[in-house]
């Protein structure tokens, strides 16, 4: 009586089984295959003209579709389709998106936008991210409002919006930076401070030409700018504020100073100071204006950069001979070599994400802007010239730009960037010669 | 009389018990205690014995030259390398053939048999990274993603098409070429260094393998059958499983639209994965997302396009969330983009593809 039961429970377990074990075998399984070959190029994306919901707004409207075009494409990653490709016109912020018709042209991403001015006079940027393909927008649609004079901020806002949704990282192109403006010969140059955004727009200068500047660095929360003034006859570290224009010496050494940075919490500066015919490392504290000498060798030590953690910092040195890179705890302490290869370098620089330090490499007659692991592993160099030098380091840690100059009498400094990839080598446009750039935080 | 009945029939009753044990038993056991050994037995192989002189007439009329390695069994059906289930595996104990004959004896030198070429020029800059590389293209070419040649009207027919303007695809390297790649000096010495110092000789003729002194091929042991399990006639399990069995057919039958056909073969395998990877733009991915591998499953219209809605990530490997995310949503553009016309998949296979998983690895693209 059991045994027939049991048998009874197994017949009725194994038909309940039984649909299950059919499904699975009239369904085979997945077909699997592996992709590790791709295409590396420009993203096209579609940026038709904002709306302008006001007469008034209209040229902003264009504008800012423009820039935002400019941005993007400058990036590298984004190729800007052509306006009379376009098969679509988009008439109104609100209207549904004809997918078919931007599929057609290949747009992968599609920014859609309006322009309007509220009755406070600001100006108020919409827009929104659509994934062509999918048909579905990137991310919710955003609002910016500014004076009417920010209206390339805003469109700036726009275009790191987009670049982040897309890339994943954020952008860069709301941001600015502080350069040596150069006029003159060769062997008279001037030299002033200025300030620009990071497309070479909106040029300000923030010192007269009354004595040499050198290397300005922005602070980690792009307020204030540390600088190289000669004014004294002597190279002195100042600091400047960048909304006052107001600047005061740091320190009252009586010995050279320069080459100076923040830390990454704006605390503290290290720099390099020249005692004699030695020159080392030194750290002050902002705060308390405690100075500490952070290397004590013979040989000549300068361009201190913290890691973006401030427990480490990069600094080039010539103790074992030759010009090479070391790391060292930001305290001081033993420092260990991370550069190796032939020719000389200097000018390190760490990335903001920590992960890269770029450099300049001077080897057989020519000039490279290089980046290497923090380890010293995994050296590329991106560049080669006459001369490049003085990499600075995009927010993001994309990007570099850095100084370029001719050979010959004419020559001249100018301002390039380039991907760390090493893709996307272009020149910053700038009102004349320009030299010593340092990129600034994202700005709020 | 109750007890006397009763010891009768427990008498009888107990001769019958005995018997039928005696027969269970026998059932039971017989097969342990009493099979014959007619299945354990080695199998044997007829062996005819010649003489030294019908051998040697035998060698007489042997081939000069032996290009393929005895082969001690019947060539089996080659399995379609592109399944891999079942496997082809060799029996267990069936002896190995022969390794093939060396036909080389001196070491071949590792030049090109074919006249030496210069080195590759250095692939011209270009913004486009693909597996591919295509030229330049001429100025007056217009770049579009199909390549097509002109047209002008002929003015023969009665519809004259209009002018269609030339296209090529957009000029792509194979890797990256940065300024430091293309000016270093370091590179061009390198290439010259590795071009070859002298033509290469041709190869000296491969020495004809000696004929094998051919015996008699040794009669091969028959492998000896393993024995079989013995079956266990189980019929409430056997009735179970053939339950089991026909519901599961019942489906099967009844859905004729799912056609399996034979197997995918590698280059129906590969033309899907071509193009899918002609769409996997990497080229706006954040450094992390490039190293971030993902796999998307996605259920295919039967005319070889994607269901959109279907499309899912079910792995990711490598990277943070907004990572994966971003390398998900760059693989899933890849395949609605390139599946949008349909993939060129076999109608007949459809079973097969029906459902998909697509692994999307960038690691060889990140080095480039």
């Amino acid at each position: 009586m059991t045994k027939t039961l049991l048998s009874a429970l197994l017949l009725a377990l194994g038909l309940m089984m039984a649909p299950q074990a059919s499904d699975a075998q009239a369904r085979p399984g997945p077909l699997r295959i592996e992709i590790t070959e791709g295409v590396i190029e420009p993203l096209p994306v579609a940026i038709p003209p904002f709306i302008a919901e006001t007469p008034a707004a209209l040229p902003y409207a264009n504008n800012i579709a423009a820039v935002v075009a400019q941005d993007l494409e400058g990036s590298g990653l984004f190729r800007a389709i052509p306006e009379q490709a376009f098969i679509s016109r988009v008439t109104s912020f609100d209207s549904p998106v004809q997918f078919s018709d931007w599929k057609a042209i290949n747009a992968q991403a599609l920014v859609t936008g309006s322009v309007g001015i509220a009755a406070d006079g600001r100006l108020v940027v919409k827009f929104r991210l659509f994934d062509v393909f999918s048909e579905a927008p990137l991310g919710a649609g955003l609002q910016f409002a500014a004076s009417q004079d920010s209206w390339r901020r805003m469109a700036h806002k726009v275009a790191d919006a987009v670049y982040s949704r897309i890339t994943g990282e954020t952008g860069y192109f709301d941001t600015r930076v502080v350069f040596v403006s150069e006029q003159g010969p060769k062997n008279d140059r001037r030299k002033r401070l200025a300030v620009m955004d990071y497309d070479g727009q909106n040029v300000q200068f923030l010192t007269n030409d009354s004595a040499i500047v050198l290397a300005p660095r922005f602070s980690p929360d792009g307020s204030k700018i540390l600088y190289t003034s000669y004014a004294t006859g002597m190279p002195q570290i100042t600091e400047l504020d960048i909304n006052t224009v107001r600047s005061r010496s740091l320190g009252s050494n009586a010995n050279m100073s320069f080459s100076p940075r923040f830390s990454p919490d704006g605390s503290a500066v290290v720099y390099s100071l020249t005692n004699g015919a030695n020159t080392d490392i030194y750290r002050l504290d902002i705060g308390g204006g405690r100075q500490s000498q952070l290397t004590n060798t013979p040989a000549i030590e300068t361009a201190p950069s913290f890691s973006p953690d401030g427990r480490q910092i990069v600094f080039e040195s010539d103790r074992s001979g030759n010009q090479q890179l070391y790391v060292m705890p930001a305290n001081g302490g033993e420092a260990r070599r991370i550069s190796f290869g032939q020719g000389r370098y200097g000018t390190p620089v760490w990335s903001p994400r920590g992960d890269l330090i770029a450099f300049t490499k001077q080897n057989k007659g020519r000039f490279h802007i290089g980046v290497m692991r923090a380890d010293g592993s995994e050296e590329r160099l991106l560049t080669s010239s006459f001369l490049d030098e003085g990499p600075t380091w995009a927010p993001n840690g994309r990007v570099i730009m850095f100084t370029r100059e001719t050979s010959g009498a004419s020559g001249a400094p100018a301002l390039y960037s380039v991907d760390i990839s090493g893709r996307n080598l272009r020149r910053v446009p700038t009102p004349g010669a320009a030299s010593d750039p340092s990129w600034s935080p994202l700005l709020e | 009389m109750l007890r006397q009945a009763y010891s009768r029939m427990s008498t009888g009753t107990k001769i019958s018990g005995a018997g039928h044990l005696a027969i269970i038993l026998w059932v039971i056991l017989g097969g342990s205690f009493f099979r014959s050994d007619r299945d354990s037995m080695p199998a044997t192989t007829s062996v005819t014995l010649i003489s030294e002189a019908a051998f040697e007439g035998r060698e007489a009329t042997r081939p000069e030259v032996v290009t393929e390695a005895p082969v001690a069994l019947p060539p089996q059906p080659e399995p379609d390398p592109e399944v891999p289930d079942p496997v082809a595996e060799r029996p267990a104990d069936t002896p190995p053939p022969p390794p093939p004959p060396e036909p080389v004896t001196e070491p071949v030198p590792e030049a090109p048999a074919a006249a030496p070429e210069a080195p590759p020029p250095p692939p011209p800059p270009a913004d486009r990274v693909a597996p591919v590389p295509v030229p330049q293209t001429p100025e007056e070419v217009e770049v579009a993603e199909e390549t097509q040649e002109a047209a002008t009207p002929d003015g023969a027919g009665a519809d004259i098409a209009e002018p269609q303007e030339a296209t090529a695809p957009e000029a792509a390297t194979t890797r990256i070429i940065t300024e430091a790649t293309e000016t270093d000096p370091d590179s061009a010495s390198e290439e010259i260094a590795l071009a070859p110092v002298s033509t290469p000789r041709p190869q000296s003729r491969p020495s004809r393998p000696q004929p094998e002194p051919v015996v008699e091929p040794e009669p091969t042991p028959a492998p000896e059958p393993e024995p079989e399990p013995e079956p266990v006639t189980d019929p409430l399990a056997s009735a179970v499983a053939d339950a089991v069995a026909e519901a599961n057919e019942a489906p099967a039958r009844a859905d004729p639209s799912l056609p399996v056909g034979p197997p995918m073969t590698a280059s129906e395998r590969e033309g899907l994965r071509v193009a899918v990877q002609q769409c996997w733009n990497i080229g706006s991915l954040s450094s992390e997302a490039m190293r971030t591998t993902v796999t998307l499953s996605v259920e295919m219209e039967q005319d070889g396009r994607p269901v959109i809605a279907s499309i899912r990530m079910i792995d990711a490997q490598g990277g943070s969330d907004a990572a994966a995310q971003q390398a998900y949503e760059a693989a899933r553009r890849a395949i609605i983009r390139c599946g949008a016309r349909g993939f060129d998949l076999p109608v007949e296979k459809y079973a097969q593809w029906r459902d998909i998983e697509m692994t999307f690895n960038p690691e060889r693209m990140r080095i480039r």
